[in-house]
């Protein structure tokens, strides 16, 4: 198939990164947006495995108590 | 060898694993991270050596480490099952 | 293709039975949320995605996934041992005990059975990356509701576990999303669906 055709066509498979112009756009309408993580110091396995990740920065707990409150 | 050695073994090896596993994760959406590539090749190092480790007194973990004078793949114990078992 | 390790994820050890919190606890197994759910959902819906990145990073969880699905039913079949009949019935898990006795069923608390009803592979990215998120909250809001229940710390530790990587799940498919509307036009990621439609002109 040529996708060259119509420069606004969308490749059917492209292992490509995407261009830096787009990856810098950020959060499109309509579309769920997650902000892409970073690079960060990771903790050592031993921790790692305890938390549930190696990555501090997605370490979130969960803090909540059940129920009402009497 | 204790059920404790046991433990402490394995438990090594699920925390070199797990940070093998984690890591590819994060690589998987950042390819081009050369530190994340660093560590994933770290992590891959640790997690033979505590596979090795594990396997020359406990078994085998991977099915290509089984076998030699009897099959033992299914000698040793199961993820699920207690420790004594 | 798929290897097998013996070796669970994270530990499972849990020294005392309970069949009541075994029935709180099948769900995370068999049901809609769950985690069998969550393998066949990633693991299926990464055949029609179009972006290598995607594929790898379904066929990466879903396979993480299945390790987790053996770290629910370990943690069920450890609730379940050295029970008389009479703790069974008294539990509530006399309707289960009936059809299975104590061996590991994958269905929900309700009993329905597991089945493909419980996920959706669509065939189109955008729409498949988002249930994917929804799964991951889906199933990190019941682990918050069993950790509100549970007071056993053995049962508590691999919960927290499971808890977390469905948090690190939904950065990683937030992330592909990001990835893959990137790849599309950016003025209307919906002109088309790029796993089935040819461009237009």
């Amino acid at each position: 198939m040529n996708f060259y055709r119509n420069p606004g066509a969308i490749p059917a498979w492209s292992g490509q990164t995407a261009a830096p112009a787009a990856a810098k756009r950020g959060p499109l309408l309509a579309v769920p947006y997650v902000r892409p993580q970073e690079w960060e110091t990771v903790y050592a396995p031993a921790k790692a495995l305890m938390r549930g990740t190696v990555f501090p920065c997605l370490d979130l707990p969960f803090l909540g108590k059940g129920g009402a409150r009497k | 060898m204790s059920g404790k050695d046991r433990d402490d073994a394995l438990l090594a090896l699920q925390q070199a694993k797990f940070t093998a596993i984690d890591l590819a994760l994060f690589l998987d959406t950042h390819p081009d991270c050369a530190a994340a590539n660093d560590a994933y090749r770290s992590a891959v190092f640790a997690c033979e050596e505590a596979e090795a480790a594990f396997t020359d007194r406990f078994g085998p973990v991977c099915q290509r480490d089984a076998g030699g004078d009897r099959w033992d793949w299914t000698d040793t114990p199961w993820p699920w099952q207690e420790r004594e078992a | 293709m798929w290897t097998y390790e013996k070796a669970m994820e994270y530990p499972v050890h849990i020294k005392n039975p309970d069949a009541r919190l075994a029935k709180a606890i099948m769900s995370q197994l068999g049901g809609p949320d769950g985690e069998t759910g969550a393998a066949m959902r990633y693991l299926n819906q990464r055949y029609a995605m179009p972006y290598a990145r995607g594929i790898g990073v379904l066929t990466d969880i879903g396979t993480e996934e299945l390790n987790h699905m053996e770290m629910v039913a370990s943690i069920l079949y450890q609730l379940t041992r050295n029970l008389t009949v009479e703790e069974i019935v008294a539990e509530g898990f006399d309707a289960y005990f009936v059809d299975h006795t104590t061996g590991v069923w994958p269905c929900a608390a309700s009993g329905e059975p597991f089945n493909a009803f419980m996920f959706q592979s669509t065939g189109d990215p955008i729409a498949d990356l988002t249930e994917d998120l929804a799964a991951e909250q889906k199933a990190r809001l019941t682990y918050d509701n069993l950790l509100r229940m549970i007071d056993d710390p053995d049962v508590r530790d691999p919960i927290l576990f499971l808890r977390e990587r469905e948090i690190v799940h939904f950065e990683r498919f937030g992330e592909t999303l990001v990835h893959v509307t990137d790849q599309l036009n950016c003025k209307n990621v919906y002109a088309m669906n790029p796993a089935f439609d040819s461009p237009a002109g």
